[in-house]
């Protein structure tokens, strides 16, 4: 069995440790015995629709942003939208996540199209925020795991609010959140998952990140019962931030 | 009436560090310049009239190691100098130096004024100081906390160049294409530094590269190799945009995790240098320092000397005696600054004993993402005994788990406990911390020893 990653815009989308995510991917992969496959997209390059399981989008400047939005929208933004609808998992965090909606409003400028996989919209704020975040998991993900939070940092100006057809992926318990107005913090639809929680992401929300390889892998393979790895120093780490910031939900 | 308001400053800023000693406050060095500037906010343009002239400094990584290695040169040539200590780079910084500095009466003793500053408050400082030399040594992503964004300082950084005079000499790295960019809003003279050497270079940029566009034009960046993260040789094919002609480089590179063996050179002349600290970063910061003593006229065998004498800058590459054993300290702070200590002290084939630490203070940045980005699977089969603390030591213990190493000896968030288990082996440790880590690691360092000992080596 193998797990076939797609790392987008790798070299350009990568500024706030997020490859991590990747890292993440692919040893829990390996440690239960799957055989992940990795592969980068960048500038000028085709994405295969037929080849990944799933997708890994990160955060970037507003620099690379533009030159991103303007890759996606010659041919990517169209084969993405191709490889969803045929049940690949794309995970995308803060500017990935910008880029996977309607689009980028800037304070100036023209906007920046998304790929409109996700029904939100992000507009540019006054106010950035920078912070650790934890969130409770929206129930109906069906996350299992030791806590029912995800935990990480955010750090974005732009403010996402979410349309009809998008699903807020979790509450905010501590940080802004998608808009710092609404509580809500990241979206999903369908197969497709957003948030601004660097940190990196997965390594530290475990039941997080077998989630989406399980996901990932019933496109080719049907349902798999994941086997259980060692996690104590993932739920450490985990614990460690719900310790300082929301001790409440670590008794729970 | 102004030189009333500044002494007025001065006497209320050097009454408030008298109390701060006498009732033994800790963290309170930037305290008396906070209050200076709050009585007189021209407190710093006044003080630095009183100079014959300054030095600024900045960038993300090497300012430290760099402005004292000028100090050094400076010294060398019987210029006294004032120099802010690391750690107090923001303009308070600054004030609170010239506060302990100056006499009674406002008298400033030192003739040069030598400033390390933090990258986001150099414009500012740029225009109030006007300094006779600035120097910008590299632009890598760190505390983006803090920043926000990589480009965000490079755009300020811009303003500053801008506010310097046309009598000013811009020292700019070469090698690293955000600094470079800085020539085109210069009226200042412009001098390129950088190395030459085709046995340092890489072909692959690193993970954490920030500048793969062109700063002007934006199209991509083509990189021929870089010598660190993404800094090399580089080119725009769209505006024609590449690594500048140098003024001063090195060449005939060696280096190790102890010293560094090179040439400086510029157009007829030659120095070997044999610098007591390794890595290839430093030697990039010594020719920088080396290219300020020439710009001051400063004799090359003496720059040659200071530089062949100069010893660590606090936390960077110390060293401590404990019993018969050294503890070697080594900052790590950011993704490209951990992955060039990474580099400098694992090039040998036989493994170390490690100590790692992670802080998430303000001045370490909350934001602990960036050990994703540090290049760790290299430290893998090459650490004999592994210790991970700081605050956020589990952080760290699950990257390193995932960048494949064997399970640490110990994860802890009590530096006193991983300070003991690195005694209790009786073995030279390498102590890795980020900034505030590297002071809790220090100061329960001199509990446990005694300050005697402590100050032995």
């Amino acid at each position: 069995m193998e797990l076939r990653i797609v790392h987008l815009y790798y070299n350009l989308m990568n500024t706030y440790g997020d490859d991590g995510n990747v890292i993440c991917l692919k040893k829990r992969a390996l440690w239960r015995g799957i055989e992940p496959k990795i592969k980068g997209v960048t500038l000028g390059d085709q994405i295969d629709p037929d080849w990944a399981d799933i997708y890994f989008f990160g955060g970037g400047q507003d620099k690379q942003q533009i030159a991103v939005s303007k890759d996606l929208v010659k041919v990517n933004s169209k084969l993405l939208k191709e490889t969803a609808r045929g049940g690949a998992v794309i995970f995308s965090i803060c500017g990935g996540y910008q880029l996977l909606g309607h689009y980028y409003k800037p304070h100036q400028g023209p906007e920046l199209k998304g790929v409109g996989l996700i029904d939100v919209t992000t507009l540019a704020g006054s106010r950035r925020m920078i912070q650790n975040v934890v969130l409770a998991i929206n129930p109906l993900l069906e996350i299992a795991g030791k806590h029912k939070t995800l935990v990480g940092f955010e750090n974005h100006s732009g403010k996402t609010f979410l349309g009809r057809d998008a699903t807020p992926l979790g509450e905010v318990i501590l940080g802004g959140g998608n808009n710092g107005e609404d509580k809500t913090e990241g979206a999903f639809q369908g197969n497709v998952f957003g948030c601004y929680l660097h940190g990196s992401c997965l390594p530290k929300n475990p039941h997080f990140a077998d989630f989406l390889i399980q996901k990932a892998l019933k496109r080719r393979y049907g349902i798999i019962e994941l086997k259980n790895l060692d996690d104590d120093l993932e739920w450490q780490a985990h614990e460690a931030i719900l310790e300082k910031f929301a001790p409440n939900y670590l008794r729970e | 009436m102004s030189k009333v308001r500044w002494l007025v400053a001065l006497w209320i800023a050097k009454l408030i560090r008298r109390i701060i000693k006498i009732f033994n406050f800790s963290g309170g060095t930037a305290l008396p310049g906070l209050i200076a500037l709050k009585i007189d906010a021209n407190f710093v343009i006044q003080a630095a009239k009183k100079l014959d002239y300054s030095i600024i400094i900045t960038g993300t990584n090497g300012k430290t190691t760099t402005s004292r290695m000028i100090s050094e040169i400076l010294s060398k040539d019987s210029i006294k100098v004032l120099h802010n200590r690391a750690g107090s780079n923001l303009k308070r910084g600054i004030a609170s130096t010239i506060t302990e500095k100056a006499g009674f009466f406002g008298k400033l003793p030192q003739a040069v004024g030598l400033w390390e500053v933090d990258e986001a408050v150099m414009p500012e400082l740029v225009l109030e100081i006007q300094p006779k030399i600035l120097i910008v040594l590299n632009l890598f992503r760190d505390q983006l906390d803090r920043y926000g964004e990589v480009e965000t300082i490079r755009k300020k950084w811009q303003k500053g160049v801008e506010n310097l005079s046309q009598d000013s000499t811009l020292v700019l790295n070469a090698l690293d294409p955000s600094v470079a960019s800085l020539e085109k809003n210069a009226k200042a003279k412009v001098i390129s530094f950088g190395l030459s050497d085709l046995n340092q270079l890489q072909t692959q940029v690193a993970r954490a590269a920030d500048q793969i566009f062109c700063p002007m034009c934006l199209q991509k960046l083509d990189y021929e190799k870089v010598y660190l993260s993404h800094a090399g040789i580089y080119q725009c094919i769209k505006c024609g945009f590449k690594t500048p002609v140098l003024d001063f480089w090195a060449e005939n590179i060696s280096f190790s995790a102890m010293s560094s063996h090179f040439t400086i050179k510029r157009q007829s002349l030659e120095k070997n240098i044999n610098l007591q600290i390794g890595g290839l970063y430093n030697i990039l910061n010594a020719v920088a320092a080396f290219s300020v003593g020439k710009i001051l006229n400063i004799d090359s065998d003496k720059i040659k000397e200071a530089l062949n004498g100069f010893e660590a800058a606090f936390g960077r590459m110390e060293k401590i005696k404990v019993g018969n054993n050294f503890i070697y300290f080594y900052l790590i702070k950011n993704p490209t600054g951990a992955n060039e200590v990474i580099r400098t002290l694992f090039k040998d084939p036989e493994s170390k004993n490690v100590l790692l630490a992670l802080n998430d203070k303000i001045a370490d940045g909350t934001d602990v993402s960036w050990i994703w980005d540090v290049e760790f699977e290299k430290l893998v089969g090459k650490t004999e005994k592994l210790i991970i603390t700081g605050i956020r030591a589990y952080d760290l213990a699950l990257r390193l788990k995932y960048a494949g190493l064997d399970k640490p000896n110990l994860i802890t968030t009590d530096f006193k406990k991983a300070i003991k288990e690195t005694f209790v082996l009786k073995k030279d440790f390498y102590y890795l911390p980020t900034y505030t880590a590297m002071l809790d690691l220090r100061s329960k360092l001199t509990k446990t020893l005694g300050k005697k000992q402590f100050w032995e080596e």
